[in-house]
């Protein structure tokens, strides 16, 4: 969380004052018991747990923060890749097979998990405040 | 500095990248989500869109678009909008592709591709008007 926070910071110290910030992120729905938060490990990014992102914009300086759940879309596009992949096996899979597995099995980890409400994707905008 | 995750991070996004530039890949990129930017994430080009209003891209603007792989949506935010651009990456394979695209679509006036990790961005404070970046977070 405290990378994450940094990096936050970070960028706001980039944008000049009143400058705007917008950002998508993959993250775990509030109130998942700790099994949930392995699945959703397993089947997210890297970095998928972690705090609240809105809390994290507010911590690092962000202000008039507004989300826009993304979810369905994230679910459709990881559909989407997967059934591409599979489709264009024959092509794809020669090039780096041991690739080509893992983001397959990786797709159907994830589009589980997104069914079973363990992984979000939020698109964020906010602004640096004009005086800070 | 580099950290080993990052390390690891950067060999590991430099093969994809390189993957990227293989035919089937792009016809497969463009089918499962609609672009031909080296693109292997989950931000469609409607979202790009919607990015680019909520950001409300100016031509004046300077945009900052960080974890930007081989550069979406950074380009395309610069194509749509008019504005100037710095895409970063930690992949060194990723920027190079980027240079290339912006060179393609004659945004090299405009456009600059930065290796960097996102916990390290090397620009002087202050100096954009937006910042943008895609599931970097995560």
């Amino acid at each position: 969380m405290r990378a994450k926070l940094s990096v936050l910071r970070a960028m706001r110290r980039l944008l000049r004052p009143g400058g705007r910030h917008a950002f998508t992120t993959i993250h775990t729905p509030p109130d998942l018991t700790p099994a949930q938060h392995r699945l959703a490990g397993v089947a997210g990014p890297p970095a998928v747990a972690g705090a609240d992102p809105a809390e994290l914009l507010r911590r690092a300086g962000f202000s008039g923060g507004r989300a826009h759940d993304v979810t369905d879309d994230y679910l459709a596009v990881s559909i989407a890749w997967r059934a591409a992949r599979v489709r264009h096996r024959d092509e794809l899979r020669p090039l780096d097979p041991d690739v080509f597995d893992d983001r397959l099995q990786r797709g159907a980890h994830e589009a589980e998990a997104l069914r079973a409400g363990l992984l979000r994707r939020t698109l964020y905008v906010a602004t640096r405040p004009p005086a800070g | 500095m580099v950290t080993r995750e990052e390390a690891e991070r950067r060999q590991l996004y430099d093969a994809r990248h390189a993957l990227a530039t293989h035919e089937a890949t792009r016809v497969v990129e463009a089918e499962a989500v609609g672009t031909d930017y080296g693109n292997a994430g989950f931000t469609t080009r409607a979202q790009a869109d919607l990015l680019a209003d909520l950001l409300e891209l100016k031509p004046t603007d300077r945009l900052l678009d960080v974890g930007s792989g081989a550069g979406w949506p950074g380009l395309y935010l610069a194509g749509r909008s008019g504005c100037s651009v710095v895409v970063s990456d930690i992949s060194d394979t990723g920027m190079v592709q980027a240079r290339r695209r912006a060179a393609a679509d004659g945004m090299s006036d405009r456009a600059r591709a930065v290796v960097a990790t996102a916990r390290q961005l090397p620009f002087r404070p202050e100096q954009f008007d937006a910042i943008v970046h895609t599931d970097v977070l995560c």
